[in-house]
């Protein structure tokens, strides 16, 4: 890990974008970010994930959400047979959630990665079934192929 | 200057600053990013453009021709909201509560880190001979795509980065 960085490896490193400014999401919606299929001997690692609420309404109910142990909105990476014409069910492997409007950050100190072959999808999820949310989302993963 | 190390390369995260063309309206703005920073981790922030694609200043008729070619179109002038700024701008402010008029609030960097697009169909962008803009310190930083228009609609891009250094 502490060895020189050749420029063949330099190339072999890709930084993958997902951006997400702020926009409405509505009651039990979710919007895939970023899908990333992995072939074997690759990997992608997880640096960076944001993840804001930035209008909520919780003045007239307390939300009523669709996976208890989740906050009122996630954003989360799902691994494998993810069906992106149904609903997300489950917990993500890897995720950052929240219940409020504030900013939250996934630790970018920990090192999270996936191996291939897989495919990793970034989803953000309203986990609510009567309030809509304008979020903001941003992140960045480093895509290692075959070098 | 130091070799580049593996370490030194996962620690190292681009983060993007991006935006679509999508419509804005007369005086609104909206949240590009928010980066919160804890107390080990560096912000460098080097480049952005933005792009204001199309206007549709209030009153303004939509290109009636008359007989003799010329466009019949009295179009007024956009009326800025902050003076000192363009039709749109991209700016940085340090713990931004959500739903403040950022005309009441002041940039992080304002003279070399206020990114204003002066006209319609043109590209802003940061200028790079300027040094990168580093903060160290733990706050939370906004980027906000302002319309600084009172009367104009705008169609706008944006298309940027920061990197974050654990």
């Amino acid at each position: 890990m502490n060895g020189h960085v050749t420029e063949t490896r330099l190339k072999s490193i890709i930084n993958l974008h997902a951006a997400l400014p702020q926009a409405d999401l509505r009651r039990g919606d979710s919007i895939i970010i970023s899908s990333t299929k992995l072939a074997l001997g690759e990997s992608l690692q997880i640096g960076w994930l944001g993840l804001q609420i930035i209008k909520i309404n919780l003045s007239e109910q307390t939300p009523t959400r669709i996976i208890n142990s989740l906050g009122f909105v996630f954003a989360g990476f799902y691994m494998g047979s993810f069906d992106p014409l149904r609903r997300p069910s489950g917990l993500p492997t890897n995720f950052v959630s929240l219940s409020g409007p504030n900013v939250k950050l996934m630790s970018p100190f920990t090192k999270r990665s996936f191996a291939g072959p897989d495919i990793v999808t970034l989803i953000v999820v309203n986990n609510t079934i009567d309030t809509d949310v304008e979020v903001m989302l941003c992140g960045s993963m480093k895509l290692y192929t075959k070098s | 200057m130091p070799l580049l190390t593996e370490a030194h390369l996962s620690n190292q995260h681009s983060v993007p600053v991006a935006l679509a063309l999508t419509l804005l309206k007369k005086g609104d703005w909206i949240v590009l990013n928010t980066i919160k920073l804890a107390s080990t981790m560096t912000f460098s922030f080097r480049f952005l453009q933005l792009q204001c694609a199309d206007i549709t200043v209030e009153g303004s008729s939509t290109g009636t021709v008359t007989e003799g070619g010329e466009c019949d179109c009295n179009a007024p002038d956009p009326i800025l909201i902050n003076p000192s700024n363009g039709l749109a701008y991209v700016a940085i402010y340090r713990n931004y509560s959500v739903n403040t008029d950022p005309v009441n609030l002041t940039a992080v960097g304002t003279s070399v880190d206020l990114i204003s697009v002066t006209e319609a169909a043109s590209i802003a962008s940061r200028d790079l001979t300027k040094p990168e803009l580093l903060l160290q310190e733990t706050a939370n930083f906004t980027f906000l795509l302002v319309n600084n228009t009172s009367n104009a609609d705008l169609r706008l891009a944006v298309n940027g980065e920061v990197t974050i250094s654990l």
